[in-house]
């Protein structure tokens, strides 16, 4: 066989040709598209999605896992962000829920504009310890461990940050045991977030205890300021 | 059965058995290897920070008794750095080392004093050149309890290495782990399965304190019982800046249970619940405590002293956002009026179905940052949701406001490339309760945002603080 093409064949196979050409830049343009470019709903799948759920994640929206598929607790998600940013509530990730989303998840600023980073790691980890803690107690219950905390950090007995603190040898029982690797839930963040705002219903605790299970005596010795929930909060 | 048969199936049998065990073996070597490395990994974690707050406090100690002699302000602020600097790492190292319960320890309480005394300090000699004979006193007295806790710590790192001491005091055996036992474990929320009666007895721990420690933890205990012979620190700086022994602000009198219903129902009604039929749920033990009520998903504190509600929250659910930022702040300022307070808002925090505000008392114009309510409002319809005034009458009291500086004065002390977008006069707090009258000067340099304080009867700069837009307000750093 001769590789000599009649002219009609030729523009066949020009056009083949480039009718692949146009659908492989159109897929890799697919590949890499990025939030925001269409509209996610149900059902969507992909590095979009994925970088939806993290995005949603990142402020404190239970996704379940982050794994690029657009299911029920991604839409159950995205409903709650948009019941309380004020959106229409339909749990489709569309251009405005998308771009409020891209807004809350920014990088702190510094007033000429330079990018000065998240300034959010804290919250994460105080989110974790009361999540590990005080999961199914009341909402001011989960806020007073927080404001526990951050009371050592202000009292001279105690280590000065966060992490100092959460991580101090047998301070927790919860990190003890690894539960504070647990992924904490939106109440958690929530009340984490209030805790390092500076709020403090325990009236300046540093320790507390469930009365209940615990015979220790130091922790009994302390002299008790309230209880919140199942816990006794001390000074 | 054919003996054959049954030859076949024990060959088998006795194969699996062995593959089997061979196999379990080989797991259990495995895992114990496993064991072993995370165990050393773990070790050498705790051999360093006890290495590093050996040497923390000898550095510590060193500088003190050259900072004692330093004459000139360059090396005297120099090694008061280097106090501030090691005291403050020793406390970190201390928390990273293990234990079998964690209480009030005097060896973190003293580092953390000299780190603030030192700080404190550090910025007072680089202003005026020296310090006084009080402050000498007191420096002097933190320099010899020092002394003799670096020497219990060397000590201690001594034994460590000669006799290999256990980091604590009893680890628990293969039936504790395995649950069979009963497991020590006490912790800061109280240890769930009860702690040591030895430990747990003050008198016990201070007759083991006096025998050699067997245990890197025994031997800090002991340290801690010998510092705790000592007198008090006649300086208190931070310490304790989580509480206020002595509220300014709670009004005179004393209420009862049933006068601190009535607050509540008046509380909530204006609030937002109409005939609200609030239960006292317990009391709470504080200078600022008192009763603590609840009316079906709100929480309210109302002092025994003074009669005052100062914390509220209400844990409703919150529906659809249908308000924004500028018109929740109208919302908190309609709330404040209601419950009597004049006050101007400071900041706010948006948190998607609720936004915190902060609100600070004004004397004559002058704001005065201490006295600071905080508000929540709901985002679904504007009502207050939370209201926390702790820090209000903590320390809301009259003061004598007399400043020296004029404004040309006080703005010839700030830097040349400084441009001030707002100024006004403002009270804010420092070290150990204190307070400074200080002019607040809100302005761009750098690129950046800043607020800045200059002490309006001394003309110093008091503090400074960068201002950092983020996605849900300005954030003061």
């Amino acid at each position: 066989m001769k590789f000599n093409l009649k002219n009609k064949d030729r523009n066949k196979l020009l056009a083949v040709l480039s009718i692949s050409l146009f659908l492989c830049l159109a897929l890799t343009v697919t590949g890499q598209a990025a939030l925001g470019d269409r509209t996610l709903s149900s059902g969507s799948k992909g590095a979009e999605v994925k970088e939806l759920q993290k995005k949603l994640l990142q402020i404190g929206y239970q996704v379940g896992k982050v794994d690029g598929v657009y299911g029920k607790s991604t839409t159950e998600a995205v409903k709650r962000f948009q019941k309380n940013r004020g959106l229409k509530v339909d749990g489709i990730a569309g251009k405005k829920t998308i771009a409020e989303l891209k807004k809350l998840t920014g990088e702190s600023t510094t007033s000429s504009g330079k990018k000065v980073g998240y300034k959010n790691s804290d919250v994460q980890l105080l989110a974790r310890c009361i999540y590990a803690e005080g999961r199914g107690e009341p909402y001011i219950g989960q806020v007073a461990i927080g404001a526990c905390v951050m009371n050592r950090i202000k009292s001279s007995e105690f280590p000065n940050s966060i992490a100092a603190i959460i991580y101090q040898p047998k301070a927790f029982s919860a990190v003890d045991d690894g539960q504070i690797n647990m992924s904490p839930d939106e109440t958690a963040v929530k009340a984490a977030k209030e805790a390092m705002s500076g709020s403090d219903p325990t009236g300046g605790a540093v320790f507390y205890f469930n009365p209940d299970k615990t015979k220790n005596k130091f922790i009994w010795s302390r002299p008790q300021i309230k209880k919140i929930g199942k816990h006794i909060f001390t000074r | 059965m054919k003996e054959n048969t049954k030859k076949r199936i024990l060959a088998w049998l006795s194969l699996t058995f062995f593959v089997a065990f061979g196999l379990s073996l080989a797991w259990g070597i495995y895992e114990y290897r496993l064991l072993n490395e995370q165990k050393t990994a773990l070790d050498n974690q705790y051999k360093r920070a006890l290495n590093d707050l050996v040497t923390d406090i000898n550095e510590m100690e060193t500088s003190m008794a050259k900072a004692k002699v330093a004459n000139g302000t360059s090396l005297k602020v120099l090694y008061l750095s280097e106090i501030w600097k090691s005291s403050d790492t020793a406390v970190n190292r201390f928390s990273q080392i293990p234990s079998d319960e964690i209480g009030i320890s005097y060896v973190e309480t003293l580092a953390n004093q000299i780190a603030d005394f030192s700080k404190s300090m550090t910025q007072k000699v680089a202003a005026t050149g020296s310090m006084n004979a009080n402050e000498t006193k007191i420096f002097d007295d933190m320099h010899q309890r020092i002394i003799e806790t670096n020497r219990s710590l060397q000590n201690l790192s001594n034994q460590y290495y000669a006799e290999n001491l256990a980091w604590i005091y009893k680890s628990p055996n293969i039936w504790e782990k395995l649950g069979i036992g009963k497991l020590i474990q006490a912790s800061a929320q109280g240890g769930e399965k009860g702690g040591d009666p030895k430990q747990d007895d003050p008198e016990a721990a201070r007759k083991a304190g006096e025998q050699t420690p067997s245990s890197v933890r025994g031997g800090l205990k002991q340290l801690d019982t010998s510092l705790q012979k000592y007198p008090p620190l006649s300086y208190k700086g931070d310490l304790d800046k989580h509480y206020v022994e002595k509220p300014l602000g709670l009004p005179a009198g004393v209420i009862d249970e049933s006068k601190a219903i009535t607050i509540a129902k008046d509380f909530l009604h204006k609030v937002g619940f109409r005939d609200a039929e609030p239960q006292v749920t317990g009391r709470s033990d504080s200078p600022l405590g008192g009763f603590n009520l609840a009316f079906k998903e709100a929480y309210l504190e109302i002092s025994k002293k003074g009669g005052v509600v100062t914390y509220y929250r209400n844990q409703r659910e919150l529906n659809e956002r249908r308000l924004d930022v500028p018109k929740a702040i109208e919302k908190g300022y309609e709330a404040l009026k209601k419950l009597g307070f004049d006050l101007v808002v400071t900041s706010t925090e948006d948190l998607d179905s609720y936004v915190m505000v902060e609100a600070v008392a004004q004397d004559n114009g002058v704001r005065i940052y201490p006295d600071k309510v905080r508000l929540t409002v709901a985002m679904d319809n504007g009502e207050l949701i939370g209201f926390d005034a702790n820090a209000y009458y903590a320390y809301h009291h009259d003061r004598q406001l007399n400043k020296k500086l004029s404004l040309a004065e006080a703005k010839n002390k700030l830097a040349k490339n400084f441009k001030i977008i707002e100024n006004r006069l403002a009270v804010i707090s420092r070290i150990g309760n204190q307070e400074a009258f200080c002019y607040e000067f809100r302005g761009t340099a750098f690129g950046e945002e800043y607020l800045i304080y200059i002490d309006a009867v001394d003309g110093s700069e008091v503090k400074i603080s960068r201002i950092v837009n983020t996605p849900r307000g300005k954030l003061i750093q």
